[in-house]
């Protein structure tokens, strides 16, 4: 029996908390990606983006019990390249189908959107130690003038089942010619807040 | 009325069985996207800041734990065993508790069930200990058997899962559409506070009476008792995906065992928070009817009113989850 109101107050406002718990579904992350982001710059300016993807030791595991026939130690003792075969359940269990959602890339030059390319160029996926890494080149729609305005890079997971963010070591930067003057750092980003608008994502400014 | 609600369980899975909507791959994402996801999302909104906080607050605490038991697996990969083991079933209890305030797990329909129409407090432990219970064995269950019997990888048992996701939410439409036609029919006729002594109802809704407590037919209140398992399991029977991942992270570090006896753990947390909520759903429905308070026959009309809107949102939720699955407009085990 709840006979006082400050009972009651009490139980309405567990019941409020649980429901807005509820819209804003963070039972997430699952997987969680480190990664390296570098502007390739021709001619002064942005033409592609090579990323460096560092994934958990768990999801590694989930995904070599997968590919790999053995799981478990075994398998990520195995420092020895994937075979064409593992490679092609690998990409299409873990990588093609990220296509449609641009390599959970997101880039602006200044306040603009950058559109990008559809197609991802040299992908290859190896083991580092106990986790699996991915590095591939996603090209811009068309180039991008690195003065155009601050470039701000972003790869994240809208829904957050997977925890994408810059590595705490090595979060990117630019290169190639025209980008000596270039600095880059990183910054959370508050316009695009994830996750139902609770986390801020981590991007990669570079100003020119 | 169980074998009226198997039926109508066993009628919308045949509905159901066609229309399957697209799996996922590993990393959560549906194959086939409803559209270029990127152009139609909606505009980013911030939730308002001291609730942001406390979000992200939450969000980072079960990341910490999860990184916690990420660190205990890479130990007991490395041979280590029984600390890492012990780490490992503590660190998923607490990992059930917080996870279990995210979606699924039964809470809206738990809070649902126990804020319309008056209950035991029994019953609410019940209902949401046989959820969390039935959920940790159905996520040892398909990991066990898909995994280890038919040697399936993890992304066909998270796609496997997901028939199950569906007869739960196939089950909560039944369950909701049993409730309203119990207050239809007049069988759940009261939701009343009865304060006055005397006061005799002949009603199947299985209150806690002020003293003294009326006799009441044993039959009624084991229906009643029924009811609320049979509630608790079909919320239950959607697979929590934080037990199937931990389930699967063990089997591949070949200490599945120990990922079973986690994954009773996690039950257990999640047994916590979801008796929290069914507690605070019945504690608020009584008082909110201690302060109505009134026993003629608008209050009465108003009750059957709750009771059948509350019996009418958990249909609708449960269509409404049914549905987006379907079209793919929710990912399979979100939670």
């Amino acid at each position: 029996m709840f006979p006082n109101r400050g009972a009651i107050a009490v139980a309405g406002v567990a019941l409020l908390l649980s429901a807005v718990s509820g819209a804003t579904a963070w039972a997430h992350p699952h997987v969680w990606v480190d990664t390296t982001v570098t502007a390739l710059v021709k001619d002064g300016k942005v033409v592609a983006l090579r990323q460096d993807w560092s994934f958990d030791e768990d999801f590694t595991a989930t995904v070599l019990a997968d590919v790999r026939k053995v799981g478990g130690m075994a398998a990520m003792a195995q420092a020895k390249p994937f075979t064409p075969g593992e490679m092609s359940k690998l990409k299409q269990d873990a990588f093609s189908n990220l296509k449609n959602y641009n390599y959970f890339t997101h880039v602006w030059s200044g306040a603009k959107a950058v559109p990008l390319g559809k197609e991802v160029t040299g992908f290859s996926a190896r083991m580092e130690g106990e986790r699996l890494a991915y590095t591939f080149t996603l090209p811009l729609a068309a180039p991008v003038e690195v003065k155009a305005g601050p470039l701000a890079i972003g790869v994240w997971d809208d829904t957050y089942y997977v925890d994408v963010g810059p590595a705490k070591d090595a979060p990117g930067g630019v290169e190639g010619e025209g980008s000596a003057a270039c600095r880059s750092r990183v910054v959370e980003s508050k316009e695009h807040a994830i996750y139902n608008g609770s986390i801020y994502p981590k991007m990669v400014e570079i100003t020119c | 009325m169980t074998a009226r609600l198997l039926a109508l369980v066993l009628l919308l899975l045949v509905i159901a069985a066609p229309m399957r909507g697209s799996a996922a791959d590993l990393l959560g994402r549906p194959d086939s996207p409803a559209s270029t996801a990127e152009e139609t999302a909606p505009p980013p909104t911030v939730l308002p800041e001291p609730l942001r906080g406390m979000v992200a607050g939450l969000v980072s605490v079960q990341s910490r734990l999860n990184a916690e038991l990420r660190a205990q697996m890479q130990l007991a990969r490395r041979g280590d065993s029984l600390r890492p083991a012990l780490a490992i079933i503590m660190v998923s209890f607490l990992y059930g508790v917080f996870h279990a305030v995210g979606p699924g797990h039964g809470k809206m329909v738990v809070g649902g069930y126990f804020l319309s129409r008056r209950a035991r407090l029994m019953h609410g432990l019940a209902m949401s200990g046989t959820a969390a219970l039935v959920q940790a064995l159905a996520a040892i269950a398909v990991v066990g058997v898909l995994a280890t019997v038919l040697e399936m990888g993890s992304r066909r048992i998270m796609e496997q899962a997901a028939v199950l996701e569906e007869i739960s939410y196939a089950g909560i439409v039944a369950l909701g559409l049993w409730m309203a036609w119990g207050v239809v029919s007049g069988r759940v006729c009261c939701a009343h506070d009865h304060d006055e002594a005397g006061h005799d109802h002949d009603c199947a809704c299985g209150h806690d009476h002020a003293p003294p407590p009326p006799v009441k037919a044993p039959a009624a209140n084991r229906s009643e008792l029924a009811a609320v398992l049979a509630a608790g399991a079909a919320v239950g029977l959607r697979p929590c995906s934080g037990a199937i991942l931990v389930l699967l992270f063990t089997l591949a570090n070949h200490i599945f065992l120990i990922g079973v006896i986690a994954t009773l753990a996690m039950g257990l947390g999640v047994a916590i928070t979801v008796s929290a909520v069914s507690l605070g759903a019945l504690g608020l429905h009584r008082g909110l009817a201690r302060l109505g308070g009134r026993h003629d026959q608008t209050a009465t009309r108003v009750r059957q009113a709750v009771a059948l809107a509350g019996a009418l949102a958990i249909v609708l939720f449960g269509a409404a989850q049914l549905l987006g699955l379907w079209q793919g407009l929710i990912q399979p085990l979100a939670g």
